[in-house]
This record gives structure tokens, sequence and C-alpha cells, in this order.
């Protein structure tokens, strides 16, 4: 057979046989069904590269396709061709005007319909509901997996009403002896998903000298590119899970200066001028706030542990953090000042 | 006067006619995936609602993983049907073309 003949199967193979063509797609949607499934299911392996290696599959296999279409033999070629229509007619109407339908109803659906809004409004329908009534082993279990699917699936509930779930929750940890362990698990997913709840602040990358101390990093910031002469306010040190430092706004009173160093440790003392508010960005690894001191800050994508020990916050946010809180006196006050409207404020010992 | 109008198409008629034989066959493979596509966004909002109601994530999590390999390989082979017809009609075309300037 010429290499045109070749050639004018193939393209019957593309365009005109539809029989054939999905058949072939159908062929090969099970095999890249069944290679994913298997890989991510029961190999477990990291999901990216196996989309890639699909993809890839798809390629493959339509190729051996086409190569087989092209070299199967004559006789049954004959027959296949005449199975399928080979001319172009519209065999199905009816699937096209249905498909078009549907289709031009789910898109219109999806933009006319807030969904988000609807989801959130579940979700805080449930909240609601959990929140009434007497709390107990299988109401906190559901408001855990509802604080965490609702995290996943970025719906954004409103803060007030898992603000009010997130309190009675502390509350039963603390009055609840039998749900002790429980109340205060659902306490902490609920106030990591209160924190994902607070929008970030828009901040950007300032000039920055880096020095490395025994517990970390420790950052000098300037305002502008030729200011770094001057003498430049510092904070730190940072744990490594801190990935980048910005800042939000700048002051020219050391009174309005951001704060970030252990306590009683005065390290911006005679500087004038320095940044009003730094945003402490990581990957969702651990900072201790135990020994601490800051003010205007705010943590992001961090997570947050606390001891119950000396600490000393003003004017503080945290935003997509999660929260391990150990369950003291210190620590159930933290909680509740979390949940507090605005940023935060948080000293212990009290004085 | 009437006569002369008698042997005439429309405009509309005569590029339908040019066009049917190509748009036909693409009309119905574009109503075929698209109930394909609807089908997996389907089943992500119906997973995405059972999740909300509040059943177990790690049995959904198994449907899940169904509907994204599924979408991945819809959306694989959509791309491969389209390449291929591409490729393939370019190269018809250039062949033609070809034999139209050689004849």
């Amino acid at each position: 057979m010429s290499a045109g003949a070749r050639f004018q199967r193939l393209h019957r193979l593309w365009v005109t046989d539809n029989a054939a063509r999905w058949k072939t797609n159908y062929s090969i949607v099970v095999c890249t069904l069944a290679y994913g499934l298997f890989n991510s299911l029961v190999l477990g392996r990291n999901e990216s590269s196996v989309t890639w290696e699909a993809i890839g599959l798809c390629f493959v296999l339509a190729g051996v396709s086409s190569v087989r279409y092209c070299f199967q033999s004559s006789k049954k070629f004959r027959g296949a061709r005449l199975a399928g229509r080979d001319i172009p007619v519209l065999r199905r109407p009816v699937l096209t005007v249905m498909g078009a339908a549907a289709a031009a109803i789910f898109v219109t659906l999806a933009n006319v319909v807030p969904f988000s809004g609807l989801e959130a409004a579940v979700v805080d329908e449930r909240f609601r509901r959990l929140s009434t009534g007497n709390l107990n082993d299988a109401r906190l279990r559901k408001a855990m997996e509802m604080a965490e699917v609702s995290r996943k699936l970025n719906i954004r509930a409103h803060p007030s009403v898992v603000s009010k779930f997130t309190r009675r929750a502390i509350e039963a940890s603390t009055s609840k002896p039998e749900l002790r362990a429980l109340a205060w698990q659902t306490a902490q997913a609920c106030l990591g998903y209160r924190s994902f709840l607070n929008p970030p602040s828009p901040a950007k990358p300032a000039p920055t000298d880096s020095s490395m101390s025994e517990l970390g990093w420790i950052v000098s910031i300037s305002k502008g590119r030729h200011a770094a002469d001057n003498l430049m306010a510092s904070f730190g040190p940072f744990p490594f899970t801190v990935v980048s430092v910005k800042i939000a706004a700048w002051s020219d009173t050391p009174y309005g200066m951001a704060v970030y160093e252990p306590i009683g440790t005065g390290r911006n003392k005679g500087i004038n001028s320095g940044p009003a508010f730094i945003v402490l960005q990581g990957k969702g690894g651990d900072l201790a706030l135990d020994g601490l001191s800051a003010k205007h800050v705010e943590f992001d994508n961090l997570q947050i542990v606390y001891r119950g020990g000396r600490v000393v916050l003003q004017d503080v946010r945290f935003v997509n953090c999660n929260f391990r809180i150990e369950m003291r006196p210190s620590g159930v006050t933290f909680a509740n000042e979390l949940l507090a409207p605005g940023r935060v404020n948080f000293v212990s010992p009290l004085s | 006067m009437r006569g002369e109008g008698r042997g005439r198409v429309s405009f509309v008629a005569e590029f339908w006619n040019e066009v049917r034989p190509f748009a036909v066959p693409l009309l119905a493979d574009l109503a075929k995936w698209l109930l394909l596509f609807l089908a997996v966004g389907l089943l992500h909002l119906f997973l995405r609602a059972l999740l909300l109601m509040g059943y177990n994530p790690s049995r959904i999590a198994v449907f899940e993983a169904i509907d994204y390999w599924l979408a991945v390989s819809l959306i694989a082979v959509f791309a491969v049907n389209l390449f291929m017809r591409i490729v393939v009609e370019s190269i018809r075309i250039f062949i033609e073309s070809f034999r139209r300037a050689k004849s």
C-alpha cells in the first residue's frame, strides 16, 4: 500500500470515521484512567508527575492506534469502513441538541448562581446548628471535620459564626472533663479555619540585610535602597520556617515601629524610623511564641506553637495559620483572644 | 423578472452547503465532548456537596481520585484529537495545494 493511501486512512481515522475514532478515544480514556488510579491510589505516587505521564501515555496510545489503523489488512479495513459511516453526516441530532443545551445551562448556572456563596451559606448553617444545644462527642467531630473540609475546599464562612462555635468548644474543653481532649482539638482546628478567613495584608518586600545568629536569621530592614547606610531597624531571630519578611507600612516615630524580638531585648532602642507593620510568611512550618515580643506583626501560613510561656503580643494578626496550643490557663486565654474581632493583643503572664 | 431568481441560491445556503461536510461532524463531536465534560463537572459538584453534607472524607477521597483522573484523561484525549486533526488536515491541505500547483 502506498504512503498516500496510508495517509488517507490516517485522515479517515481522525476526521471522518466517527465510529473508529470514538472507539479509540474510549480505549485511551480507560487506559489513562487505570494508569492514573493505579499510580495514585495503589502506589501512592506524586499526583503532578503521574498527571504528566498520563498525558504522555495518551499521545503514545493515540500514535499506536493510528499505526494500527493505517496498517491493518485491507479486508478487515473494508469491513470496518462499511460498518461505520464514512460520510460525515450528523447521525444523532438529539444527542447534539441535548449536549449543547446541557452545556449552555451548566455554563449559565456556573456564571449566574453564586456557588461559593451557597457553599458558604451551607457551612454557616451547619456551624450555627452545631453551636445550638449541648456539645457532645459527635458534634465536636463533625465541626472539626467541617472546619478542615471547608478550608481544603476554600469555602469562606462568616467569621462570627465560626468564632461563636469555637468559643463554645473552648468552654467545653474546660468545663466538661469527658470532652476535654476532643473539644480542645476541635477548638484548635476551628481557630485554624478562623485564621484562614482573615484576609492577608498587602505587603511588599523591603531592602533587607540579614545575618545569622544561633537561633536563626536576624533581618535589618531599610525604607529604600539608598537608606542602607543608615542605622536600620532589625527583627528576629526568625526560625527557618519563616521564608520571607515583608513590610506593609513605614513609621517615622519609634512608637509606631513594629517589634519582633525575644522579650526584654530592646533591639531597636535609639532607632527613630522603621517598618510600622511586618508580615512573616511561611510554608506551614512551626513558629514558637514562647518568650517572644511582637508588635504590629502578621503571621502568614505558619503553624503557631504556644506552650503557655511568657509572651507579649500587641496588634498582631494570624492569617491562614494552624495552631498547636498547650491546654493551660494561659493557652485557653490565648485561644479566646484569637477570636476577638480585629487584631490580637495578648500578654502572658498577666501583669 | 421572476424567472431570473429561480436558479439562484442564497448566500447563506451556499455557505452552509460549502461548510456542511466539515461543520456537521465537528458539531456532533463537540456535543459528545460537552456531554462528557458535563458529566465530570456534575460528579465533581456532587462530591463537593457530599463533603459539605458531612460524609466521611476518606471514603469520598476515592471517588474524588476517580473524578480527577477521568477529567485528566478526557482533557488529554481531547487535546490528542485536536492535535491530530490539525496535523492531518494541514498535511491534506498542503498535499492538495501541491498537486494543484503541479497540474
